[in-house]
């Protein structure tokens, strides 16, 4: 099993990359929406502005998706140069995404809780921005039992 | 037989107030974070007395919590000190053990964190050890309460055998002769012919002690001993000594303690991310930002929760008395004023969980290592970061905080600007009204607000250092200790204590207030809400707020909220007279705003920076000791929100 992580990491390193790249897509895109000067129109017909939240939301999901493109880039060119330096990098950024990916689906699930409370679906959005944040979550969970073998690893390399 | 006393010390964030706690049941706060015990703790282990004295590098009195350990030490004589070590970085450690064997006290040698040094494959010789240092050693990992029990049976074994030792640690022949010399000067005279720390108090004198010179000259003939003995000090001796120390530490750590090479370090590789030069700040903001996410999305449900059964209740007891006065009293007074402080309990647990979290995980200290390279770039103390981080949860024990501030000028700067930061009990009144205008932006709108704290906080000690309180620049020392998964036990009794806190204010000082003005608003009896007694008087204030178009009902919510900052929203709910809660309270007070976000936005700006509460106000006469410095913050508060709630409505006027 453990002759496989290198292929893990690499296809967890890619998967993110994809991911990320999508989500920083998005977020340039709804610029466009943000900034009305930008479109001369305020119209957002695919519900952009709902996905990418307010401003400082907007602002501090760019620099992680950015902070985390920079990692992942940085892990797939080591990984044959440097691999210890490029497993340490897809390891980090993993983590770094966990905890974002973690913070989305709790905060997901605390609003449909607070709709079952009050009983009140109308104008309930049930796609959000979160799905993609989430779906970085359930990439980067391997990561935690690669952790747990970190020494075989850092040691082998 | 008279009661017996152990004093627990160490070098900070070893452990010491696991340790406290482990052995006397106690649930005092401990974090992976330098400078949590700023004072003396007591507890009781069976029938023997245990104080927590806060942590210390050394017994040269430099700050007050380090003059606290030294003073306790040497004046109330415990029968027996435990010196706590960090196992994992017994170097450093050692350094303190030594100085403790110059004293003439009995020592226990607790090397605790022994957890992480068999994570981290360290192999460490015990009975070397204990042969080395002459006292004895044991090793514990306080946090799984491993090793505790033996460690009991320990002290009670080393306080029965109540005779001191001969076993002190000796230094090379021409520093020893001149400590002998010294000790003979001083038994000439009478005041030191019973003194039991005579080989102390001579080295001490090598090495130039303040306190030690300050001591002598009190005494008669003061002035003459040190005549005769400044003879004896040469100018190097406090580096020989020094260097004599850390050679002894050499050849012990030569032979008591091996550690892996290249071992692969957690914390070294969390540490390249987290305190980079260019990302460590830009991690911290979006830390906070996390926090704050985490607070407000989490808690939602949990609000409503507490609403629905607010709601049922206030109909139940209509339902029971009617309208009357005692339902009035009930459903106005207690569900919808006092209630409306508890539906933010929520909020409040979630974001000392969160804090706790970070200060057990290690995760804080580098939080103010990374603001110290831009504070010191500004001239301020990295350690006032440390206090206005604690601010957060709470102002009073974040002032008390500063005491291991060694600069009095830098102290009274931190204590001044640590009312700048945004503490729990102002979360509430931003809650409610950024929820309302702000709607999904709100939490955005809180973050940007216990961000301008920290930067108004910042350019005022800024302002202060340059003008008022000139001081030069010291250095700001501060260990990283390795970073900790925090155990759930422990981060739920830190977000519980803290919590506590609030609930015990909320049952005391904000019911009591509540109270008051339920009953200033509704006397006297049969008038119109705008005849109240309580309009009445914030009608008579508001002309000082015209300019920053407060209304009357925004006036008495700051003026109750000097009290306790969350009484703010029950002096809305009540003065509105709202009987649902937050639903139909958040809209009606965005109408006393004029409907205005600039305005609305200005008064939480004003919130934010008016004069500490009551209690705040204590803690900073008792430290300061001087009531121009308490004033001075109350009128620096006033001035302070005064003026930036003009700024933003003058600046959102343009925008907005």
């Amino acid at each position: 099993m453990k002759e496989n992580y290198p292929q893990i990491m690499k296809l967890i390193a890619v998967l993110n990359l994809f991911f990320i790249c999508l989500i920083i897509a998005l977020e340039v895109l709804s610029l466009w929406i943000k900034i009305p000067f930008l479109s001369g129109e305020t119209l957002d017909p695919i519900g952009l502005s709902e996905i990418t939240g307010s401003w400082p939301d907007f602002l501090i999901r760019l620099f992680i998706m950015v902070l985390s493109l920079i990692i992942y880039i940085s892990a797939l060119t080591n990984l044959k140069l440097n691999p210890s330096k490029a497993y340490s990098f897809i390891i980090g950024g993993g983590f770094l995404l966990l905890g974002i990916g973690g913070l989305s689906i709790l905060i997901y699930g605390c609003q449909i809780l607070d709709l079952l409370i009050q009983m009140n679906f109308e104008g309930w959005n049930w796609y959000s921005g979160f799905h993609l944040e989430m779906m970085l979550f359930f990439i980067n969970l391997p990561v935690l039992r690669i952790w747990k073998k970190k020494y075989i690893i850092f040691e082998k390399v | 037989m008279s009661e017996q006393t152990i004093a627990l010390i160490g070098n900070p964030n070893v452990g010491k107030t696991v340790v406290f706690n482990a052995l006397t049941g106690s649930k005092a706060h401990v974090a992976n974070w330098p400078g949590v015990t700023v004072e003396k703790k007591t507890g009781k282990m069976d029938n023997i007395t245990v104080v927590d004295l806060p942590g210390t590098y050394s017994l040269t009195a430099t700050a007050i919590d380090d003059l606290i350990a030294r003073n306790y030490i040497l004046e109330d004589s415990p029968q027996l000190v435990i010196d706590i070590l960090d196992a994992t970085n017994l170097e450093r450690n050692l350094y303190l053990g030594l100085l403790l064997k110059e004293i003439n006290v009995s020592v226990i040698f607790v090397l605790n964190m022994m957890d992480i040094v068999r994570k981290k494959k360290i192999q460490i010789d015990l009975k070397k050890l204990e042969k080395y240092l002459k006292s004895p050693v044991i090793s514990t990992a306080a946090i799984n309460d491993e090793g505790i029990s033996d460690l009991k049976k320990l002290i009670k074994q080393e306080l029965k055998s109540s005779s001191l030792k001969d076993d002190r640690v000796l230094y090379d022949e021409e520093i020893e002769s001149r400590i002998t010399q010294i000790k003979d000067i001083l038994t000439k005279y009478d005041q030191f012919q019973k003194d039991d720390n005579l080989r102390w108090i001579s080295i001490k004198i090598l090495e130039k002690d303040e306190k030690v010179f300050e001591k002598i000259r009190e005494i008669p003939d003061g002035e003459k001993i040190i005549g005769d003995i400044e003879k004896l000090v040469k100018k190097e001796d406090r580096i020989l000594l020094a260097s004599a120390r850390y050679s002894y530490i050499s050849e012990i750590i030569k032979n008591c303690y091996k550690s892996p090479r290249n071992h692969f370090s957690v914390s070294g590789f969390l540490d390249q991310f987290f305190l980079d030069k260019y990302l460590g700040i830009p991690i911290f903001l979006v830390i906070l930002w996390a926090m704050f996410e985490f607070t407000f999305q989490v808690a939602t449900p949990f609000m409503s929760l507490i609403e629905l059964i607010q709601e049922k209740l206030g109909v139940l007891i209509i339902n029971l008395l009617g309208e009357s006065l005692l339902s009035s009293f009930l459903v106005d007074g207690l569900i919808n004023g006092f209630g409306s402080i508890i539906i933010f309990l929520p909020n409040i647990f979630l974001m000392f969980l969160v804090l706790s979290f970070l200060e057990d995980s290690g995760y804080l200290s580098r939080a103010a290592f990374v603001m110290d390279r831009f504070m010191y770039k500004l001239g301020l103390h990295g350690r006032s970061f440390v206090s206005l981080i604690l601010g957060f949860g709470c102002n009073i024990p974040a002032i008390m905080s500063a005491r291991s501030i060694e600069s009095e000028k830098d102290r009274l700067v931190t204590i001044m600007i640590n009312q700048n930061i945004s503490c729990s009990a102002r979360l509430p009144v931003y809650i409610l009204i950024a929820g309302v205008v702000w709607r999904e932006n709100a939490g955005g709108i809180v973050f940007s607000l216990y961000l301008l704290g920290i930067i108004v906080g910042i350019s005022m000690a800024l302002i202060l250092q340059k003008f008022v309180l000139k001081s030069e620049r010291s250095l700001f020392l501060l260990e990283l200790g390795d970073y900790r998964f925090p155990t759930v036990k422990y981060t739920v009794i830190h977000m519980w204590e803290r919590g506590r806190e609030f609930l015990k204010k909320a049952g005391k000082i904000i019911l009591v207030t509540v109270i008051i003005l339920w009953f200033l608003q509704v006397f006297p009896l049969g008038s119109s809400p705008n005849e109240s007694y309580l309009y009445t008087f914030g009608k008579f204030i508001q002309p000082i707020f015209s300019p920053l178009h407060f209304g009357v009902i925004a006036v008495i919510g700051i003026i109750f909220g000097f009290i306790a900052k969350e009484v703010v929203i029950s002096a809305f709910a009540l003065m509105l007279g709202v009987s649902e809660s937050l639903p139909s309270l958040g809209p009606t007070i965005f109408m006393e705003f004029g409907s205005s976000p600039v305005i609305a936005y200005s008064f939480l700006v004003f919130i934010l920076l008016y004069t500490p509460c009551v209690a705040a106000l204590g803690t900073i006469y008792q430290e300061t000791g001087s009531k121009k410095w308490t004033i001075f913050s109350v009128l620096y508060g006033l001035g302070l929100a005064y003026f930036m709630a003009f700024l933003v409505q003058l600046i959102g006027g343009v925008y907005f």
